[in-house]
C-alpha cells in the first residue's frame, strides 16, 4: 500500500484550480520531492494530506485512510509558518509535543537542541526566525511517524542553517517512513531525493526517481526541471 | 487527550486571566481602604480623597473590564489558536474537531465562572468591615431568622426556579460564545477580510436568531393560564430553545472547521 | 570530508567510483568497517537508498564484504584491491592519452612528457598529486 496515495484529486480556491485530477502514489521508505514553482499546488497537496482542507472531489488517503484523527498521529507536518504561540518555552514545547504525540522523542529533540545552543527556557519571541525554524524541525523529525510532509524547509535560510536542515533530516532517517519536501529550490535537495514530482498548474508532470532522471537525460534533476518548465513559464 | 487540550487551554487563558483577577482583588482591597479614608469625614477636597475617588473608580471599572478581559481573551485564544498561524498546529494534532472545540468552549465557561466568583470577592473584600457591610449583614441575619422566609426557602418551587435559571444562564453564555466562534469560523473561511467578516456573520447570525426566536416564542405566550403555569413553561421553552441554538452554532463552527478551514 | 557530486550522474555511481579510491588509496584501509548507511547519509549528505544502491554494488564488485551484525568491511583480500587500483589507473591513463593524442603527442612523446615533468618536480621536491 503507499503511504500517500490521490485519486484523481481536486481542489479548487474561489475559482482558481489548485489541483486538476491529480493521481499520485507515494511508496513507502522514500524520501520524495515534491518539485515546482510557486503556486503549483504543492501547498495545497500537503494541506490534502493533512487535513487542514477537504476534496472538492476524488480521494485523498494517508496509509490507506482519509485524513483525520487517526492519520493526523502518524504524520508528522513541518509548515513554513511558526506555529507555536510566541509566550511559549521551548520546555513547553517540548511538552507540547509530549503530550500529544506518543511517538515523540523527546530525549532525541533536547539533544539536537542542546547541540544548537537552544536552551529549554528560551522563549519563542526571543528567536530568530532560523532559530524558530531549527526548532520546528527538530521537534518535527524527533517524531517516529509514517509519513513526513516538510513544507518548504529551506526556504528563505541562510546556506548553513540549510546544510544543518538536510542534515537533520537525513540523521533521523527511517527506511520505513516516507518523507515528502516539497520545495521550488531542487538543487540544494537533490542529493537527498530516491524520487521527483514535478508538479505544475496542479498537475502532476512527472514522477521518476532522481537515479532515472541522471541515467537517461544525463542531466540533473534541477537542469531537468528548469529545461520542462521552460516551455511552460509565463514570465 | 481531551484532558490535555483543556490543560493547555487553562493555562494559555490563564496567563492573563489569573493576573487579571490578582489586580481585581488588589484594587479591591485598596478599595476597602480607599472607602474607610472617604466615609472618616477627615481630609476633605483633599489630594488624598481624589485619590480615593480614583480608587474607587478603578474599582466599579475593573469590574466591568474583567468581564470583558474574559471575552476578549475567549475569542483571541479561539481565533489564535485555531485560525491563524498556530492553527497549522493544533488542526493537525491527532484529535478530533469536536474535542478542540469543546475544550475550548469549556476552558472559557470556567473563566466565566472564575470571573464571576472573583467579582464576588471583589465586592466582599472592598465593603468589608464597612458600616454599609455591618448594616446589609445584619438585615440578611434578621431575614434568615424570619419565619415565613425559611418557609419559601424550603420550597421546591424555588429551588426548582434557581435550578432553571442557573441552567437557562449557563446555557446562554454557552450559546453566545458559541455563536462567536461561529462568526469566525465563518469570517475566517474567508481568504481576505476575516475579521470584517466575522463581524458580519456576528451581526448576521444575531438578527438570525433573534428573528427566528420571536417567532416561536411568540405564540408560546399566548397560551397563558397562571402565574406558575407560565413560569415554567417559559423556562422550559427558553432552555429548550437555547439549547437548540447553541446546538446548531456547534455544528456550524464543526462544519466550517472541518470543510471550511483556510489557513493562511 | 568534501564529497562533491556532479549533475550528470546517478550519484550512486559516483559513490562507487569515490569510495573506491578511498579504499585503492588506504583512506579506508583493508579490514577497517565503513560507516553505517546513515552515518554515510550524514556524512555525504547522499539518500540512504542510494548509499545502499552504492554499497551494493561495491559488495558485488568484492571490495567490501557484510559482517552479519557488525556492519560492512573493507576487503582483506589485497588482490582484489589491486585489480581495482590497477583498473582505475588505466581508466586515467587512457584519458590522458585521450587529452594527449588530440594535442598531436604520440603516446610515447607523452610518456617523455612525463619522465621529464617528473624529473623537474624531483628537483623541486614538489609532490604529484594524481586526481
Amino acid at each position: 500500500m503507499s503511504q500517500l496515495e490521490c485519486v484523481d484529486l481536486v481542489k479548487a480556491y474561489g475559482g482558481k484550480i489548485a489541483l486538476d485530477h491529480v493521481n499520485l502514489q507515494v511508496p513507502k521508505g522514500k524520501i520524495v520531492g515534491l518539485l515546482g514553482p510557486n503556486g503549483s499546488g504543492k501547498t495545497t497537496l500537503i494541506k490534502l494530506a493533512n487535513g487542514l482542507l477537504t476534496p472538492n472531489s476524488g480521494q485523498i488517503l494517508v496509509d490507506g485512510k482519509k485524513p483525520g484523527k487517526d492519520t493526523k498521529a502518524i504524520v508528522s507536518y513541518l509548515p513554513e509558518r511558526t506555529y507555536f504561540a510566541d509566550w511559549m518555552s521551548v520546555e513547553q514545547t517540548l511538552r507540547y509535543f509530549s503530550d500529544f504525540y506518543e511517538d515523540f522523542d523527546r530525549t532525541r529533540a533536547e539533544q539536537m537542541l542542546h547541540q544548537l545552543g537552544i536552551e529549554n527556557k528560551m522563549k519563542i519571541r526571543q528567536m530568530s526566525k532560523g532559530t524558530r525554524e531549527k526548532l520546528q524541525l527538530i521537534l518535527v523529525m524527533s517524531r517516529d511517524a509514517q509519513l513526513f510532509l516538510l513544507d518548504e524547509p529551506i526556504g528563505g535560510v541562510d546556506p548553513a542553517t540549510r546544510d544543518y536542515i538536510l542534515h537533520t533530516i537525513l540523521a533521523n532517517y527511517n527506511p520505513n517512513a516516507t518523507i515528502i519536501i516539497s520545495t521550488h529550490l531542487i538543487a540544494d535537495v537533490e542529493q537527498i531525493l530516491d524520487e521527483v514530482v514535478f508538479i505544475h498548474n496542479g498537475k502532476i508532470i512527472e514522477h521518476t526517481s532522481v537515479d532515472r532522471i541522471r541515467e537517461e537525460k544525463g542531466m540533473s534533476v534541477d537542469a531537468y526541471f528548469r529545461e520542462v518548465f521552460k516551455c511552460s513559464e509565463n514570465w | 487527550m481531551f484532558g490535555k487540550l483543556v490543560k493547555h487551554e487553562l493555562y494559555a487563558s490563564g496567563r492573563v486571566m489569573l493576573p487579571v483577577s490578582a489586580v481585581l482583588v488588589a484594587i479591591s482591597l485598596l478599595t476597602n481602604l480607599a472607602g474607610r479614608t472617604l466615609l472618616s469625614g477627615r481630609h476633605n477636597f483633599s489630594f488624598l480623597n481624589l485619590m480615593c475617588i480614583l480608587v474607587l473608580a478603578a474599582f466599579f471599572l475593573g469590574i466591568f473590564a474583567i468581564g470583558v478581559v474574559a471575552v476578549c481573551v475567549m475569542i483571541k485564544r479561539f481565533r489564535d489558536s485555531m485560525l491563524t498561524d498556530q492553527g497549522y498546529l493544533t488542526n493537525t494534532l491527532p484529535v478530533s474537531v469536536h474535542a478542540l472545540v469543546v475544550s475550548r468552549l469549556l476552558t472559557a465557561m470556567i473563566y466565566f465562572i472564575l470571573v464571576g466568583l472573583v467579582i464576588m470577592l471583589a465586592v466582599l473584600l472592598a465593603g468589608a468591615g464597612t458600616e454599609l457591610y455591618q448594616q446589609a449583614a445584619a438585615g440578611i441575619r434578621e431575614v434568615l431568622k424570619d419565619e415565613y422566609f425559611r418557609e419559601v426557602i424550603q420550597s421546591a418551587e424555588l429551588w426548582k426556579m434557581v435550578l432553571q435559571l442557573g441552567v437557562t444562564g449557563m446555557l446562554s453564555m454557552i450559546a453566545s460564545c458559541l455563536m462567536m466562534y461561529l462568526a469566525m469560523s465563518i469570517g475566517y473561511s474567508s481568504a481576505n477580510h476575516k475579521g470584517l467578516f466575522s463581524f458580519i456573520a456576528y451581526f448576521v447570525i444575531s438578527i438570525a436568531t433573534q428573528t427566528v426566536v420571536n417567532a416561536i416564542s411568540l405564540p408560546l405566550l399566548r397560551i397563558i393560564e397562571d402565574g406558575n403555569r407560565l413560569f415554567a413553561l417559559n423556562f422550559t421553552a427558553v432552555i429548550l430553545l437555547t439549547l437548540a441554538e447553541a446546538a446548531i452554532y456547534y455544528l456550524g463552527t464543526v462544519h466550517m472547521l472541518k470543510h471550511k478551514l483556510n489557513l493562511a | 570530508m568534501g564529497w562533491t557530486f556532479e549533475g550528470d550522474q546517478p550519484i550512486y555511481a559516483q559513490l562507487v567510483y569515490q569510495i573506491e579510491r578511498k579504499i585503492v588509496s588506504g583512506i579506508y584501509a583493508p579490514g577497517v568497517q565503513l560507516p553505517t548507511v546513515r552515518a554515510f547519509a550524514a556524512e555525504t549528505g547522499v539518500n540512504p537508498n542510494t548509499i545502499q544502491r552504492a554499497l551494493a554494488e561495491l559488495e558485488q564488485i568484492g571490495l567490501i564484504q557484510t559482517q552479519s551484525t557488525s556492519g560492512k568491511f573493507v576487503t582483506l583480500d589485497a588482490d582484489i584491491i589491486h585489480d581495482i587500483r590497477q583498473m582505475l589507473a588505466e581508466e586515467q591513463i587512457r584519458k590522458f592519452l585521450f587529452a594527449m593524442t588530440n594535442m598531436g603527442y604520440t603516446a610515447t612523446e607523452a610518456a617523455d612528457l612525463i619522465n621529464q615533468y617528473t624529473g623537474k618536480d624531483d628537483e623541486e621536491d614538489e609532490p604529484t598529486g594524481m586526481c
